[in-house]
C-alpha cells in the first residue's frame, strides 16, 4: 500500500500577513503531502467558525489574491509539499475568468484547485480550462452524494478527490470518524485506484488513524488554524503546528500495512 | 420593437442559467437535494397549485385591489398612476405568496423543520407565519443590525413560535445572514427545508420564486384589462428582487416599459445597494448575478437605509432582463425615500415599506415626464408598520410639511 497522504489547510493572511510563508514552510517540514492554501473569501458559506474567523481577521490584515499568489510565487521553488489553491467562486473569477486565473494559478506553481462552491454541474467547463494550464480540479464528494454523481466525479479527478465527512460545514468535531465506514467504502468502489482524501472536522490523531484506513489520507483545517490561532506568538504558532502534524504523520503512517 | 415579442420568453435553461446568469454555484452535499427539490417543483400538479390559490384567497386576502392614486396622480402632473396594493396582503408584504408555495412544497418532500433568512423581517413574518399554520418548527436568521432596526419584526416572529437567531459575522445584514441559512442547510440537509426570501439563490429558487410571486403581475394584467387601462410602465423596488420579478414576469411579452428600482443608499458613489447599476458579474448564495464587489471579489458591503434592500446582489433573472435590454434599473437615495413615505401618506393615506418607498419616490420623477393618457403601475409591495421607528427618526409629523 502507498504512503497515506497528509492535507494540512491553512488559512492565507492569517494571523498576520508576515506569518504566511514560516508556516507554509513549517507545514512542509513537518510531512505534508499537500498543502491548502486557504483564501480567504468574504462570504465563506462552507465554513464553521474557526475559518470563517480567520478568514476575516486576514481580510482585516489585508491579504489579497495577488498577494498570496506572488509570495507562493517566490519561494514555491523551497516547498516540496504540493500546493492546492483553496478558494470560493468569486474570487478565482475575479482574477479575469477562469483562463486567465489559471494560468495564474499555474505561474505561482499551484498543484489544483479546490472550490467549496463549485457544483459538479458548474465545473466541467472550469476543470478544463485549469487543466488545459496544468491545474488539477480538484472535486468534492459528500455524503450526500449519490452513486450516480459519484460515477460522474471518477473521470474528472486527474489528481485526488476530497470526501467530506459529514454533511455540514468546517471544523473540528468530536468522533467525525464514527459511522463513515460505508461512505468512505462506497467512494473506493467508484474512485478505484483514484485517490482520494477526508476532510471536515477531523481534530486528533485517532481520527486521522481511523479515517485513512479507508481513505488515501486526511486534510486538516480547523484544528491547526485553532492551534495557530491559540499561539501568543509566531515560534509558538510554527512548534505547536509542528508537533501537531507529527502527531497526525505518526498516526496516519502507523496504520498502514 | 422588441425582438423577443416573436418568440416566446422562456427562462431559465435545464441548468438553471438565465443567458449568463443563475446556475448552481454551492457545497456538493446540497447538490442531491437541489435535484429534489427540482424535480418536485417541476412537476407540481394541479392539486397543488388548487391548495396554494386555495390559502392566497382565503388566508392571505388575494386578489390585492389595484387602486388609482387620483390625488398623487394630480400632483405629480403626467402619467395615471396606479398602485398595486401587496401592502394589503396578510402580514404586510408580498413575502407571504412565496411564503406558502415553498412551505406547500416542503411538506409535499416531507420536510420537517424549515429555515429561512430575512432582512427587514418581512420574509422572517411570512415565514414564521406558515410555519405556524402548518405547525412546522421554524428558525429564522436575521443581521444584528436588522435585529436593532426592525426590532418590531422580530417580536412578531418570536410570538408566531419562531426562534429567531441574530448573526454577527461580516456586515451583520441580510448578506450575512443568508450565509447563515445556507450553513444550517448545509449541516440538516436532511430533514430541512430552505425557504429562501427572494429570486435569488442556487437553482431552481429564482424560478421558484418567481412562480410563487407572479400572481402580482398576473392579477394586475386582469384588473387593468377590467378597467380598460393599459400599463406603459411598470415600477418595483428592487433588493433580491422578488416582488419586481413577480410583477414584471407577466408582463414580459408587453410592450410595458419594466422599470427596476434599486437603492441608492447615500448615493451611488458613497455607499449603496445598487448591484445592477453598479455591480459586476460575480456569485454570491449559489447564483451568477450582478454583484456589488471589490476589485480581488471580495463582497462589497451594501448599504440602504431600507432592510430589505440593504443586500448586494440581486436575482439572476433581473441581471438577465437587464442584460437584453428588457427592463431598465434606476435608483432612489435614502433621502428620496424618505421623501416617497411622506408623499403617499399624505397624499393618499397609505404609509408604505421603506422598500416600497423607493419605487414611489422614482415614480414621483417618472409620472411627470409621462402624458396623462398613460399609465404606470407600481408594485406597492409592503406597508410601513415594521419602520415606524425609523420613520419617526427621520420624519417630522405635522399638519403640513
Amino acid at each position: 500500500m502507498t504512503k497515506k497522504l497528509l492535507v494540512p489547510y491553512l488559512t492565507a493572511g492569517y494571523r498576520e500577513l508576515s506569518w504566511f510563508e514560516p508556516l507554509v514552510r513549517e507545514l512542509d517540514r513537518s510531512g505534508a503531502d499537500y498543502i491548502e492554501i486557504g483564501v480567504p473569501f468574504s462570504d465563506p458559506i462552507a465554513d464553521g467558525p474557526t475559518i470563517q474567523a480567520s478568514s476575516q481577521i486576514a481580510l482585516d490584515n489585508g491579504v489579497t489574491v495577488h498577494w498570496i499568489l506572488e509570495e507562493i510565487k517566490r519561494f514555491r521553488h523551497e516547498i516540496k509539499a504540493e500546493l492546492i489553491f483553496f478558494s470560493y467562486f468569486n474570487p478565482i473569477n475575479a482574477l479575469g475568468g477562469i483562463p486567465a486565473a489559471a494560468r495564474a494559478l499555474r505561474e505561482a506553481g499551484f498543484h489544483g484547485v479546490l472550490v467549496p462552491d463549485l457544483s459538479l454541474e458548474q465545473a466541467e467547463s472550469f476543470a478544463k480550462e485549469m487543466g488545459a494550464e496544468g491545474v488539477h480540479y480538484i472535486p468534492l464528494i459528500a455524503p450526500t452524494t449519490t452513486a450516480e454523481r459519484l460515477a460522474r466525479i471518477a473521470p474528472v479527478t486527474t489528481s485526488f478527490a476530497y470526501g467530506v465527512s459529514v454533511t455540514g460545514v468546517t471544523g473540528a468535531r468530536q468522533g467525525v470518524a464514527r459511522g463513515l465506514d460505508d461512505y468512505l467504502e462506497r467512494v473506493r468502489g467508484h474512485l478505484g485506484q483514484k485517490p482520494f482524501v477526508v476532510g471536515f472536522g477531523i481534530s486528533t490523531p485517532e481520527d486521522a488513524a481511523h479515517i485513512s484506513r479507508f481513505a488515501d489520507g486526511v486534510v486538516v483545517g480547523s484544528a491547526l488554524v485553532r492551534r495557530i490561532g491559540e499561539a501568543p506568538d509566531l515560534p509558538t504558532a510554527l512548534a505547536s503546528v509542528g508537533q501537531f502534524m507529527g502527531s497526525l504523520r505518526q498516526a496516519i503512517d502507523s496504520e498502514e500495512t | 420593437m422588441n425582438s423577443m415579442k416573436s418568440e416566446a420568453y422562456q427562462q431559465p435553461d435545464a441548468q438553471g442559467h438565465f443567458g449568463p446568469f443563475g446556475g448552481q454555484y454551492v457545497p456538493e452535499t446540497l447538490m442531491p437535494a437541489l435535484h429534489e427539490l427540482e424535480d418536485v417543483y417541476r412537476n407540481l400538479d394541479d392539486a397543488f397549485w388548487r391548495e396554494y390559490r386555495y390559502y392566497l384567497k382565503h388566508y392571505v386576502g388575494r386578489p390585492t385591489p389595484i387602486y388609482e392614486a387620483k390625488r398623487w396622480s394630480a400632483h405629480a402632473g403626467g402619467a395615471r398612476i396606479l398602485l398595486k396594493r401587496e401592502d394589503l396582503n396578510h402580514t404586510g408584504a408580498h413575502k407571504i405568496n412565496n411564503t406558502i408555495g415553498q412551505i406547500l412544497v416542503a411538506r409535499k418532500m416531507g420536510k420537517t423543520r424549515i429555515i429561512a433568512e430575512t432582512g427587514a423581517g418581512q420574509h422572517g413574518v411570512a415565514t414564521a407565519t406558515v410555519c405556524a399554520l402548518f405547525d412546522m418548527p421554524c428558525v429564522v436568521y436575521m443581521g444584528e443590525e436588522d435585529v436593532a432596526r426592525q426590532a418590531l419584526n422580530v417580536y412578531r416572529m418570536r410570538l408566531l413560535g419562531a426562534e429567531v437567531r441574530p448573526v454577527s459575522s461580516g456586515s451583520r445584514t441580510l448578506k450575512d445572514a443568508t450565509n447563515e441559512a445556507i450553513r444550517d442547510w448545509v449541516t440538516n440537509v436532511a430533514d430541512s427545508f430552505y425557504i429562501i426570501g427572494s429570486v435569488v439563490g442556487p437553482h431552481p429558487y429564482p424560478a421558484m420564486v418567481r412562480d410563487f410571486q407572479k400572481v402580482i403581475g398576473e392579477e394586475c394584467r386582469a384588473q387593468l384589462a377590467e378597467i380598460a387601462a393599459g400599463a406603459d410602465a411598470v415600477v418595483a423596488c428592487v433588493g433580491g428582487g422578488s416582488n419586481a420579478m413577480g410583477m414584471f414576469y407577466p408582463f414580459i411579452e408587453t410592450d410595458a416599459r419594466l422599470i427596476g428600482v434599486e437603492a441608492a443608499g447615500n448615493g451611488l458613489d458613497a455607499e449603496h445597494a445598487a448591484s445592477i447599476s453598479k455591480g459586476a458579474p460575480g456569485v454570491l448564495h449559489g447564483a451568477m448575478s450582478m454583484l456589488l464587489q471589490e476589485r480581488g471579489g471580495q463582497v462589497a458591503l451594501a448599504h440602504s437605509i431600507s432592510a430589505g434592500l440593504d443586500y448586494p446582489g440581486v436575482g439572476p433573472e433581473h441581471a438577465y432582463l437587464h442584460s437584453i435590454g428588457r427592463a431598465e434599473f434606476v435608483s432612489i437615495t435614502d433621502a428620496e425615500a424618505l421623501e416617497g413615505v411622506k408623499l403617499i401618506s399624505r397624499l393618499e393615506g397609505i404609509i408604505p415599506a421603506l422598500e416600497s418607498a423607493h419605487a414611489v419616490a422614482y415614480v414621483n420623477k417618472l409620472a411627470p415626464t409621462m402624458n396623462p393618457d398613460q399609465t404606470i403601475v407600481l408594485n406597492l409591495s409592503g406597508r410601513g408598520d415594521k419602520d415606524m421607528n425609523t420613520y419617526e427618526q427621520h420624519i417630522k409629523a405635522g399638519a403640513h410639511q
